[in-house]
């Protein structure tokens, strides 16, 4: 199986598509990319991890908790009306994040972490406006796998 | 609208340099259905993009180029902006001798010839 990682970015990605004000969900490695006028608004998706291991037990069978932050970051097209654009983004986004019924098993202390400013990113078409949105949630792995979510 | 002088150019570059036999071009339209035409291209499977401003350089990247009336006879109803003729994220699709790419991106010259990057 994939990183349990893996599976919960794309289980975002997958959710986020469900946002009908958004054109498409990618990985945040889409900004290396050229962008079409038309793919906006965009969502983009990065997963950043924190382990902490449980101690006692033997290598191999220790339970880890992994601390998982979700980097949304929502792109809007042209300059006009830009935080307005993005924060009605934002209300569908969280709105659809609310509950972190994936299907990838067991995620706890789900919580919307708040938004970022405003920042524009360069892109190979000009800049980007956006504004990244933080969600997180633990997820518990034994050392030895880290592709399957302990909790089912 | 392409000056006039410049009007003939298209065709003289695509009679000069087309591939022998023509691409075929494949829109997936949003609501599921999909177009394939014919489209002659000029296509080069391994051009190279150095950018000094952003000091990158791209070795190997497939670029295709066309006349954008010959695309609009196909797609009119893309005409209102030329960087939007050809689509990415997998919605168009070129065959070039037998090989699929997707559109990255689609940049007008201003003299009714389109470039295309594409991705093998």
């Amino acid at each position: 199986m994939p990183h349990v990682r893996t599976q919960l970015r794309n289980a975002i990605k997958t959710r986020l598509s469900t946002v009908s004000s958004i054109k498409a969900a990618h990985n945040m490695s889409r900004l290396l990319r050229p962008f079409q006028d038309d793919n906006f608004p965009v969502a983009l998706v990065a997963v950043s991890e924190n382990v902490t291991q449980s101690p006692g037990s033997m290598i191999g069978q220790q339970p880890q908790t992994r601390s998982y932050t979700i980097h949304v970051r929502l792109g809007v097209e042209g300059d006009e009306d830009v935080e307005e654009r993005l924060e009605q983004l934002a209300v569908e986004v969280e709105k659809a994040m609310l509950r972190p019924d994936f299907g990838i098993g067991r995620i706890t202390n789900w919580r919307y972490g708040g938004a970022e400013d405003l920042s524009p990113v360069e892109i190979d078409c000009g800049l980007l406006c956006s504004q990244v949105l933080t969600f997180g949630g633990d997820i518990m792995t034994l050392d030895s796998a880290p592709d399957t979510n302990l909790h089912t | 609208m392409t000056a006039r002088i410049f009007a003939p150019l298209p065709r003289i570059f695509m009679r000069t340099f087309a591939s022998p036999s023509p691409a075929t071009w494949i829109r997936h339209r949003e609501d599921g259905t999909s177009a394939s035409d014919p489209l002659h291209v000029i296509f080069n499977a391994s051009s190279e993009i150095a950018d000094a401003d952003g000091i990158t350089m791209q070795t190997g990247v497939p670029i295709a180029r066309c006349a954008m009336a010959d695309a609009l006879r196909l797609e009119p109803s893309r005409a209102s902006k030329p960087e939007n003729i050809f689509k990415n994220d997998g919605r168009d699709e070129l065959v070039i001798d037998g090989q699929s790419y997707d559109v990255e991106s689609c940049r007008s010259d201003g003299y009714g010839m389109l470039t295309i990057v594409l991705k093998g």
